[in-house]
């Protein structure tokens, strides 16, 4: 190692990925699931008995247990009616040891049923009040960054940054900890790396300051980082079901397990594919547990850190309660939340749930919890946010708390 | 819950202002916000610094072939139909055939229907009789479902994705691709959006975009707003009597001429002038109600969805006309805006945003605006004054590459041939291998979230440094650098790099040669002495010190900012 690598992580590489010295209050981690192509609600979380849902979803509905006819899918019941996806077997057994908050009818400000706009909109979620594009989570994470940032703080778990956290320096999207390195291969990529720094102005002990140099000391501290990560040994000894959204689980929990290098407190997955407009009964019963098996994986992969951790699975609205001619549902408003974590107060959420008559509101769910009020629950509850920060992490929104989490103590 | 974002908006200054408070107090918000990019790096000349800014990358050939002065280089440039382009247009028919014809012909190349009499080589021998037979015969067949259903609009929008690319890369044109690429983000339709919006972009591209990226601002606003791309996309086509939408009249204003700066969110009597109120964008909406577009992708004005009666817009009445003269109250809405100052104002910053700083000095948007104004629009004047002005002058490294500057550049100055071939790229796994079109644009623009008409909101792709630039985006530069030269796509350039130096090179020579060729300026000595020490690192195959020099070249400061 040459001196201006040496200078280089003694300057801002480790020593700044350190826990800070005011890690003394607790703060969990959060994990975002985000399930892209508007998840159905009513087939999650199901109503069973409720005589508008049997009527509008005749030929897709879920049933109650020990009524469904031969073939169809019966829901484990939860409460008040409502039942959840059988599928959805670890999410239950949260559920029932008290720690998973099941939250219906949520859904955010606007009308719009297209994804990419209410996609882009949840995950800015400031409705064009503030003057530069950034999601709530990048906002979240800027609001306590050190004078030098730490890469790996915010870690979108796939190959591109989410709205929700691209705008600030402080998040990386990490598909594998080989792709943050340069690419071996003909040239010696080390010398390249070192050539670079001194080029940026993080070679002689500290970082240029101008924003090209900032970045790019943030950068080279983030692939040290990925390094050091890459040498630690991986004490995994859970196996992963397949597919990318379990890939990608595995190294989220590795990353959070080895938090001492890579400093990790958010972390972003998505699942897609729910964009069920046909065939929804088997299409919603294999993401349900694409999505149950790979939560497991990870919880169980945590360990030790398991209690450290609160998971919010949100999507960009729900579907229309009617099915449509295709055996699916199209596109709708209200939809449905699940806060998964130690410090969460388990329960069906049906406080304000609207119920299915088709003509109230053109269809759909009526949206009657915000979705920003249970983010700001677990922000300003297990994460550790102040109340007074969510005025730049959501701004405009008239805070409705749910209670979802027990109170610090 | 239903709070809408423009009623946000209204109460955004108070927030903004408090927002920016908070994020004084932390060292990278406030260099971010101030702009602190520019670093003390020795400056290209002044035809390079034209070139640069003026191009999607400065090759060999345009160098050699270029005249010596900067008056004389843009004076080529602003004559478009003037500079052979063939080259480019071959290659475009080889590859994207169905995007160079005219809209109804797009309908039956595109079709999916197995029943079309016509084939596809039939439709580019242009047998125009036969071809429009055969159209007529597939319009006239009684159908209850949209043209879009039988069409593959898909297949039209990635090829209008794909044409643009190679245009931007090949074209000897490159000033008129660089403006089409700013006018597509002024006059933004996200292709994606829906089914229409892939149908209609296509031809928008070539009749209003392209044919008046340096002509008159007027044409292209009237050619815009009549388009049904843009009459689709923002929900012009359901704009009419007693149910009006006003989402058109409004981006029009705040995006297309007036700009939100000239917004005046409190009532009509108190509204300075120059600038519009909501009534102004009420009345505006009233004044478009009635257009839509026919089946063969044109306007049509539909009278009884017009709104009769005066309108009153910035002041001006604009006269209610009978049956189908009424079209001409929303034409006359866009000369009045055209050829309005505060329009001037707003394009004027914007292209000066565009080619000379984030934060561009008043005085020189301000002459700017006043060349606009004084030429009526007239883009070529405008733009000759921006470019020979004091501000351009000193604006060196004030501008940091967008992602798709920064990917046209790298492949332009190696000379890398691409190739449109999904077939070979899904046998084919590793990235960038074979010189493939799409690899290039998923895998590195698409990542990067600046994929070709994909913005998801009518403003356009943001043009600011603060916006693209992050410790990401700086690796994803270096890797993609490194991986092209890695790959095959090295050969051309750096073999030929490698026999021009001869053998026995020393690593000051080589470092020097690439220098001139790839950043075409000087270097500071401390970084010509890093550079050197790299190039004489003994690397595990002897082409490696070349990749790394290029790649260190090509991932730094010198190359980032221009």
């Amino acid at each position: 190692m040459d001196t201006a690598r040496r200078m280089l992580l003694a300057g801002l590489g480790l020593a700044a990925l350190a826990p800070s010295a005011s890690a003394t209050v607790r703060r969990e981690k959060l994990l975002l699931v985000y399930l892209r192509g508007g998840a159905d609600a009513l087939s999650l979380v199901p109503p069973t008995e409720d005589a508008d849902y049997q009527q509008q979803r005749p030929r897709t509905r879920l049933y109650g247990k020990g009524k469904a006819p031969e073939g169809r899918t019966e829901a484990e019941p939860l409460s008040a009616g409502f039942g959840i996806h059988p599928a959805l077997n670890w999410v239950k057994a949260r559920h029932d040891a008290g720690r998973a908050a099941i939250v219906l009818a949520t859904g955010a400000p606007g009308q719009s049923r297209s994804h990419f706009a209410m996609q882009a909109a949840t995950e800015r979620a400031d409705w064009g009040v503030l003057p530069q594009r950034m999601g709530f989570l990048a906002r979240y994470l800027e609001r306590d960054a050190a004078a030098q940032p730490r890469p790996f703080r915010g870690v979108a778990l796939g190959r591109a940054l989410p709205v929700s956290l691209q705008g600030g320096l402080e998040a990386v999207p990490v598909s594998s900890l080989d792709d943050l390195q340069l690419p071996d291969g003909s040239m010696d990529s080390r010398a390249l790396s070192d050539s670079l720094a001194a080029h940026y102005g993080c070679g002689d002990g500290g970082a240029g300051d101008s924003l090209l140099e900032r970045q790019a000391a943030t950068l080279l501290a983030g692939m040290s980082a990925a390094d050091a990560l890459r040498r630690g040994a991986d004490s995994s000894m859970v196996s992963y079901p397949d597919g990318i959204f379990a890939q990608q689980l595995a190294l989220g929990a590795r990353l959070i397990r080895q938090d001492g290098i890579s400093g990790t407190e958010v972390l972003t997955a998505d699942l897609g594919g729910w964009d069920t407009h046909d065939r929804a009964l088997a299409r919603i019963a294999s993401l349900a547990a694409e999505l149950d098996q790979g939560l497991a994986a990870f919880y169980a992969d945590l360990g030790a850190r398991a209690g450290d951790v609160t998971t919010v699975i949100m999507s960009e609205f729900g579907r229309r309660i009617a099915e449509n001619n295709s055996l699916g549902a199209d596109h709708g408003s209200g939809g449905l939340m699940i806060v998964i974590g130690s410090a969460i107060r388990g329960g069906v959420y049906d406080g304000r749930w609207p119920g299915l008559q088709p003509q109230r509101y053109r269809g759909d769910i009526e949206p009657t919890v915000d979705y920003r009020d249970v983010l700001a629950d677990v922000l300003c509850g297990p994460l550790g946010m102040s109340e007074a920060a969510l005025a730049e992490v959501f701004p405009g929104l008239q805070r409705q708390s749910l209670d979802l989490a027990e109170a610090a103590g | 819950m239903a709070l809408s974002r423009r009623e946000l908006l209204r109460r955004s200054a108070l927030l903004a202002g408090m927002l920016g408070g908070l994020n004084g107090a932390r060292s990278y918000a406030a260099a971010r916000d101030a702009g602190h990019w520019r670093e003390n790096l020795p400056p290209p000349d002044p035809l390079l610094h034209l070139m640069n800014r003026a191009s999607f990358g400065v090759t060999e050939a345009m160098r050699r072939q270029a005249p010596s002065s900067p008056q004389a280089w843009l004076e080529q440039q602003l004559d478009p139909l003037a500079i052979d382009d063939s080259a480019v247009d071959v290659l475009v028919a080889r590859d994207f055939p169905g995007y160079l014809l005219p809209y109804p012909e797009q309908l039956v190349y595109y079709s999916e229907l197995s029943s079309s009499s016509i084939s596809r080589d039939q439709l580019m021998q242009g047998d125009a009789d036969g071809m429009m037979q055969a159209l007529g015969d597939q319009l006239q067949q009684p159908t209850t479902a949209p043209v879009s259903q039988r069409t593959n609009v898909g297949r039209m929008a990635l090829d209008l994705q794909g044409a643009s690319f190679y245009y931007q890369h090949y074209s000897t044109r490159q000033l008129r691709e660089v403006m089409v690429d700013f006018w597509s983000n002024h006059f933004h339709v996200h292709l994606w959006a829906d089914g229409q919006t892939r149908q209609f972009r296509p031809q928008e591209d070539r009749l209003v975009i392209r044919a008046h990226a340096l002509g008159n601002f007027e044409h292209m606003l009237q050619g815009s707003a009549a388009s049904p791309a843009m009459l689709a996309y923002l929900d012009g086509n359901s704009n009419r009597k007693g149910r009006p939408n006003e989402n058109y009249a409004r981006e029009l204003l705040e995006l297309h001429t007036l700009g939100i700066e000239h917004y005046h969110p409190g009532s009509e009597e108190t509204r300075p002038p120059g600038h519009y109120s909501e009534e102004d964008v009420r009345q505006v909406a009233r004044c478009f109600t009635g257009w839509t577009y026919n089946k063969l992708g044109q306007l049509q004005f539909v009278p009884e969805r017009h709104e009769p009666g005066d309108k009153r817009v910035l002041g001006v009445t604009i006269a209610g006309r009978e049956g189908l003269l009424g079209v001409h109250e929303g034409q006359e809405v866009l000369r009045l805006l055209a050829r309005h100052e505060g329009t001037a104002r707003h394009i004027a910053r914007k292209l000066c945003e565009r080619f000379i700083s984030d934060s561009p000095p008043t005085a020189t948007v301000n002459e700017v605006a006043a060349s606009f104004h004084a030429g009526s629009g007239d883009i070529a004047q405008t733009l000759r004054t921006l470019f020979s002005s004091e501000g351009f002058a000193a604006s060196t490294d004030e501008k940091f590459l967008r992602p798709l500057d920064f990917l046209h550049r790298l492949l332009r100055i190696l000379e890398v041939e691409l190739r449109h071939d999904p077939e070979l790229r899904a046998s084919t796994p590793p990235i960038w291998r074979n010189r493939i079109y799409l690899d290039f644009e998923r895998e590195y623009l698409g990542k990067e979230g600046h994929g070709l008409f994909a913005w998801d909101t009518p403003d356009g792709y943001p043009q600011a440094a603060a916006y693209w630039a992050n410790p990401n985006a700086l690796l994803q530069r270096w890797r993609a650098a490194a991986l092209l030269l890695e790959n095959e796509a090295w050969r051309g350039f750096a073999s030929l790099e490698l026999a021009a130096l001869g053998e026995g090179r020393s690593g000051a020579a080589l470092v020097d040669h690439l220098a001139a060729r790839v950043l075409r300026r000087g270097l500071l000595a401390e970084d010509r002495e890093q550079l050197i020490a790299l190039a004489l690192t003994p690397a595990p195959d002897p082409r490696g010190p070349l990749i790394a020099v290029l790649t260190a070249m090509l991932g730094s400061a010198y190359f980032q900012l221009f």
